[in-house]
């Protein structure tokens, strides 16, 4: 009789290949020198040939302002058409450190990652109080030891880890990603923390069982990942799921204890895995709940007269479906500053208590066919791939205003412009690879993993895709969807490694279609 | 999703409970120091004084158009600034019955207007019936949300210098009586081959007003021009305060109007002082300035 409640080891299945030894010194190495290798690369990308980053649109001024500095852009200048990376000591007082200038402070934990860069500019000799190439520099390190990590924790020969890896390096290292670590927005500790979770979910899964510590390390990234940024709150489903996959390795108990029934057995194995996912819930309400109402009114804004009215046969129904003053149909298409917006009319003061984000999740559930052309609108910024009014260039570099840096492109080559059925079928083969591959039975743990990972993925994109157009819809979709897109690009690599441990144990079973035309590998 | 070993039987022992509660510890601390890293800095939000002719900072150009209150202190009008408080007044009408603060969009669109009060503001800046003010901005500046719920509704009207160059409208002096100094030029209006500009910017001619109205039939091009000659020259004899003539350097430029405008019943004539050689000049040619 077992008597562990942690999975037992495994026999290896006839069918399944042997494990493919690597000295854990050999590991380490390989990890640490692909590591650093990526650095290099994330810092020749961002660095030679001049900075490459991402000019401001505005919104950076909300965080940056809480590290007490101000933008060095000059006032006749544009913030959005040149990256001005240098912020000067400023004494910020009220409102003008809000959110937009509506009271309310906004919280990310990108705080964390540029005060590290407020420290670090000068040590690295950069001009101003902080310079947010020190934040570049920064990114570069942290893709680096993800990339180790990955390394680390994913299966197979060295050479499968270091490719596998290097195509995430990659990710972080295109063009549409790596230009965001040179910007003053939220979402580098939101991208990296999520490329971060990739080997963390790895960890958690590779033994066949959860521990606390890997359990840790997930809920400690995954509260910076939402912390992040609001809308990175969609992660949260994905995220239990992944923690709640697998049963707790406990350890060994006693014989002659008692034997609970199945339900509670289920549950009391995933115990641990159900305190972190409440810990993240309970993370994801606080953050949502301590949202700056301003922004909230502005998305909602977007949201209804961006997606709702502009896609609506009736917009006086829909608004009065909402509870909003139906004479606000006019205003349909507007953005807040236009010079018909609904936001110059007394009734919008009624529509911004009324019409709330719920309000808007509930007008979706009462007319669910109104998400296709949600959806529709969704895909073309998937398809678009990147943000392309936003210029990546220093106003030194010899460039044009706006113009846009795109020398690391292979993931934008995949699917920028991508027809929208195909990037379905992408998600769909991704879901579908991830299942497969994590039920097979004859792939050990830490090759499963690998499956699970791709469903983390796809349920991860997808959970985000709706978020994103439901909390904001078409306006500013581009660079709202960086999340998005990188999580469907992070299938790419998934993908891949299925495929080749699916292929891999396929050789090693004669049954399979591939050994009968090749014939089948034996053990060695 | 299946749990392995179905046969497990459970014995709790100390060691277990021990590790468990350790682990449930680790994984708060995990998340806590993961959620911590995203608490907001909130920043200081005094009540500055912002009687009239006190100035204030804007150094970030958000903070100057973006942000609808201004809790920055007053600082001396000598130092480095960007805002000066013209006037003080309180929001009254349909909107000073909101409990919430009105959006910013709403509140300027009916409330800006009382900041861009063209005669109150000449009249801060000091300018008499001869001088033309350009180049100002007013900026309404509304309590914060704060203060707002709590009963607060005063309006507050900021000028400032326009936003031209990198250091954009930062000044050290005052606005407050501006006009009757040689600092004046950056406010007065003049004339260059690319359009209007500041008078502290290259330009071939300067304006001065007021400007002469014109009556009877139309005069034709000749003569029309000949009447807005004789009406200018007392204009700009006072705005030089001599009489042009004896300044050789400079002529009047009257701007008379077309036939067509004239029919339209517009006959204003613009007084223009230019330089005689059509050079570009900067600086303002106002008599009797500090």
């Amino acid at each position: 009789m077992t008597t562990t409640l942690a999975p037992p080891a495994e026999a290896p299945p006839t069918v399944s290949p042997p494990p493919q030894t690597t000295s854990v010194r050999s590991v380490a190495m390989t990890a640490a020198v692909t590591g650093m290798g990526w650095v290099a690369v994330l810092l020749a990308r961002l660095f030679i040939g001049g900075a490459v980053g991402m000019g401001d649109q505005g919104d950076g001024r909300r965080l940056m302002c809480q590290l007490g500095v101000r933008t060095t852009t000059p006032f006749d200048a544009s913030t959005s058409a040149y990256v001005h990376p240098t912020w000067v000591a400023h004494r910020w007082y009220g409102e003008a450190c809000s959110a937009d200038g509506s009271g309310g402070v906004f919280r990310s934990a990108e705080l964390w990652l540029l005060s590290l860069a407020k420290h670090l500019t000068p040590i690295l000799g950069l001009p101003g109080a902080l310079d947010l190439r020190a934040l570049g520099v920064i990114c570069a390190v942290l893709v680096g030891i993800v990339v180790a990590a990955l390394v680390v924790m994913l299966p197979g020969s060295l050479v499968f880890r270091v490719v596998i890896a290097s195509l995430v390096g990659l990710l972080a290292a295109d063009s549409a990603v790596a230009q965001f670590f040179i910007s003053p927005y939220s979402e580098p500790a939101e991208l990296i923390g999520t490329l971060a979770l990739c080997p963390a979910l790895l960890a958690i899964w590779r033994r066949g069982h959860t521990t606390w510590p890997s359990l840790a390390v997930v809920g400690f990234l995954g509260a910076v990942v939402i912390g992040a940024k609001t809308q990175a709150a969609a992660l949260l489903p994905a995220l239990i799921v992944a923690l709640l996959w697998l049963p707790h390795g406990w350890g060994t108990p006693r014989r002659g204890g008692w034997s609970p029934p199945r339900p509670l057995r289920w549950a009391a194995s995933r115990f641990p895995g159900m305190v972190v996912s409440a810990l993240l819930l309970a993370t994801t309400a606080y953050f949502v709940g301590t949202a700056p109402v301003g922004l909230g009114q502005q998305d909602v804004y977007a949201e209804v007269f961006g997606e709702i009215l502009i896609h609506s046969p009736n917009p006086a129904a829909d608004l009065r479906s909402l509870g909003a003053d139906p004479s606000l149909a006019s205003a349909a298409g507007t953005n807040p500053e236009s010079i018909n917006a609904a936001t110059l009319r007394p009734q919008y003061l009624l529509f911004r208590q009324q019409v709330t984000q719920a309000k808007v999740v509930e007008f979706y559930i009462t007319h669910p066919t109104r998400l296709f052309r949600v959806g529709a609108d969704g895909l073309k910024g998937v398809d678009q791939w990147r943000q392309t009014y936003l210029g990546s260039y220093l106003p030194d570099s010899g460039h044009p205003p706006g113009a846009i840096e795109n020398r690391v492109g292979f993931y934008g080559s995949l699917f920028q412009h991508l027809p929208q059925p195909l990037l379905v079928l992408d998600w769909l083969a991704i879901l579908w690879m991830g299942l497969r591959t994590a039920r097979h039975r004859g792939l050990r743990p830490a090759e499963q993993a690998i499956g699970r990972l791709a469903v983390f993925v796809a349920i991860a994109s997808f959970c985000e895709f709706w978020a994103v157009m439901i909390s904001v819809g078409f306006p500013d979709l581009y660079r709202h969807m960086i999340l998005t897109n990188m999580l469907l690009a992070l299938g790419v690599p998934l993908l891949i490694a299925s495929v080749a441990i699916r292929t891999r144990a396929a050789r090693y079973d004669p049954d399979s279609p591939i050994s009968a035309v090749l014939g089948p590998k034996q053990w060695t | 999703m299946t749990d392995r070993g179905p046969h497990r039987r459970w014995r709790w022992s100390p060691w277990a409970v021990g590790r468990s509660l350790a682990g449930v510890g680790l994984a708060v601390l995990a998340v806590v120091v993961g959620a911590s890293m995203s608490f907001a800095r909130p920043v200081p939000t005094p009540v500055p004084d912002q009687r009239s002719g006190t100035c204030h900072l804007a150094e970030d150009p958000n903070e100057l158009i973006a942000i609808p209150s201004d809790s920055a202190p007053a600082l001396p009008c000598t130092e480095p600034h960007q805002t000066e408080t013209m006037w003080v007044t309180k929001v009254t009408g349909e909107l000073a019955s909101s409990k919430s603060r009105p959006n910013g969009e709403l509140l300027n669109q009916r409330l800006s207007g009382r900041c861009y009060d063209y005669g109150r503001e000449r009249a801060y800046l000091g300018a008499g019936p001869s001088d033309v003010t350009w180049g100002i901005l007013s900026w309404a500046r509304y309590p914060t949300a704060a203060a707002w719920a709590r009963g607060d509704r005063t309006l507050v009207c900021q000028g400032s210098a326009t936003i031209k160059g990198a250091s954009g409208p930062t000044i050290d002096y005052r606005l407050a009586g501006i006009m009757s100094t040689t600092r004046s030029a950056r406010f007065r209006m003049c004339r260059a081959p690319a359009g209007l500009v500041t008078c502290d910017l290259p330009h071939t001619a300067e304006a001065a007003s007021p400007n002469v109205i014109l009556s009877g039939p139309w005069p034709g091009q000749t003569t029309g021009a000949k009447a807005a000659e004789d009406a200018c020259r007392p204009v700009v004899d006072t705005y030089l305060g001599q009489a042009i003539s004896s300044r050789p350097e400079l002529v009047s430029k009257p701007a008379p109007t077309s036939e067509r405008q004239w029919a339209a019943g517009d006959r204003s004539v613009n007084c223009w002082i230019g330089t005689a050689n059509g050079r570009l000049v900067i600086g303002t040619v106002r008599g009797g300035l500090r």
